[in-house]
Order: C-alpha cells, then sequence, then structure tokens
C-alpha cells in the first residue's frame, strides 16, 4: 500500500497551491448539504450545541 | 503535529487511527477515510469538515474501539444519529457504508496516511475521490455547482493522478453523463477567469 506522511501530503498539496496560484484561504466551495442524510445533520447539529455549551464556535459552517 | 491542519482535525485522525488498528489486529482490513475529511486533507484544509466519515465492513469492532478511543455515541434532543463525537474535540466520525463508494472504489489504490505519533489512517485515493464528487454534481436538473467547484480544485491541486483510471471512474459515477474532458475543460475555464 502506497504510504505518506502528513507532513509531505501538506507540502505536496502546498506546493501544487502555490503553482496554481491560490493563496490564503476561500477558494474552495463548502458543501451545499443537499444530499446530507438526517443522521449526519443530527451528527452535526449535536457536534455544534455541545461546541455551545463549552463556549466553543463550531469550525466547520453546516446547514443542518 | 501539522503546522497545515487544524489540531482537531489531526487529533481526530490519531483517535481514528487507533480505532482502526485494533480493528486490523483482528486481522481485518483497515476502516477507509471517505468524503468531507478526506477532501480537507486534498485541500490543505480549506473544506473544513465536520466529521470524518468511515467505510468498513466491521462496522461493530471499529465502533467499539472508537468508544475505546474517546468518542461516544452522539446523541440530541428529539434527533437520531449513527455518528460518534468527541467531548472535547468538535469533531465526530461516523461510518457511512461498508465498502468503498459501493464496491466501485479501489481499495489498490487506497493510501496509508502516516501521522506524527506512528499511527496511519487508510484514505480513499484522490481519484475516486474527484469521482465521488462529480457522482454528487450529477443530479439532475439542478447540478450541485459546490461539488463540482470541488471537484476542479481537488483535480488542480492533485500531485498523482492516474488520468485514465480518473476518466474511467468519473464516467461510471455519472452513468456516463460526463468525464475526465468536462472536468478539465471546468478546471482549467476556472483557472483562467
Amino acid at each position: 500500500m502506497r504510504e505518506i506522511t502528513i507532513e509531505e501530503l501538506a507540502v505536496r498539496v502546498s506546493q501544487k497551491k502555490a503553482e496554481m496560484g491560490y493563496s490564503g484561504g476561500g477558494f474552495v466551495q463548502p458543501n451545499s448539504g443537499r444530499r446530507r442524510t438526517e443522521s449526519k445533520r443530527a451528527l452535526l447539529r449535536n457536534i455544534a450545541a455541545a461546541a455551545a455549551e463549552r463556549g466553543e464556535e463550531p469550525p466547520f459552517k453546516a446547514n443542518y | 503535529m501539522s503546522e497545515f491542519y487544524r489540531p482537531e482535525l489531526v487529533e481526530a485522525l490519531k483517535l481514528v487511527a487507533e480505532a482502526s488498528d485494533a480493528v486490523a489486529a483482528d486481522g481485518h482490513q483497515r476502516p477507509v477515510l471517505v468524503g468531507g475529511a478526506a477532501v480537507e486533507l486534498a485541500t490543505l484544509g480549506e473544506l473544513i469538515s465536520g466529521d470524518l466519515d468511515i467505510v468498513t465492513p466491521w462496522q461493530a469492532d471499529f465502533e467499539a474501539a472508537l468508544e475505546k478511543a474517546g468518542f461516544v455515541r452522539s446523541v440530541g434532543p428529539g434527533s437520531f444519529s449513527r455518528g460518534f463525537q468527541h467531548p472535547n474535540l468538535s469533531v465526530g466520525v461516523e461510518v457511512v457504508g461498508s465498502t468503498l463508494m459501493d464496491g466501485r472504489g479501489s481499495y489498490d489504490r487506497v493510501f496509508l496516511l502516516r501521522l506524527d505519533n506512528g499511527r496511519a489512517v487508510s484514505v480513499i485515493c484522490i481519484e475516486d475521490l474527484i469521482a465521488d464528487r462529480m457522482a454528487q454534481y450529477n443530479c439532475p436538473p439542478s447540478y450541485d455547482l459546490q461539488a463540482l467547484d470541488q471537484a476542479e480544485k481537488l483535480y488542480q491541486l492533485a500531485f498523482e493522478l492516474d488520468k485514465t483510471y480518473l476518466d474511467k471512474r468519473i464516467v461510471e459515477e455519472t452513468s456516463g453523463d460526463f468525464d475526465l474532458a468536462f472536468l478539465e475543460k471546468k478546471a482549467y475555464a476556472r483557472d483562467n477567469d
């Protein structure tokens, strides 16, 4: 099986990102959420609620 | 720890690796990471996923190991989830299937992502990941343009691609409606915007 370290992966993708002229973030559109299952919506809701209880914002933006 | 990826993702990957090791220790094939978290890895964190989607036929074994690693079943008011969440990390894990892309994905092309603690997670190959996004795009009459955008960006950022296999997989996943030529045209058009 092919193997790569997480550092190596990051470096290789970072090089491609630079080659493509992408700098900073926001160049990939987030999921529309249209195909999200009810189970997935519930999971994301529960994670967001648990984060709120800890006084944190969930890192993801999702329509659930 | 990788400075390129958010710490919560890396921590969750380590826990999934631990659970995967437990499954492998029983002589089973390692569970495979698919979906949004695989896209997050391949785009250097440009897409942030709320959970890690896993494919494995040994769901019960994996989920038991996941609980040992610190995840708990996700329970919320009035809603049911098959997933797990971590008490301290804003991240979930869900087994979304028993076979890779319902048997069409390639286990031979799955790669092992080695983490800095020595453990590893098996990850779907970039070609199957792109084909999966193309399948999500191909939902007429209202095509999912976000999924197409992700496919384009994955294609642009891929550093190793088997184009013959990718073409075959896009055709398969879109029932012949699209192919690699279509994706390349879109990716290069956006590139020249």
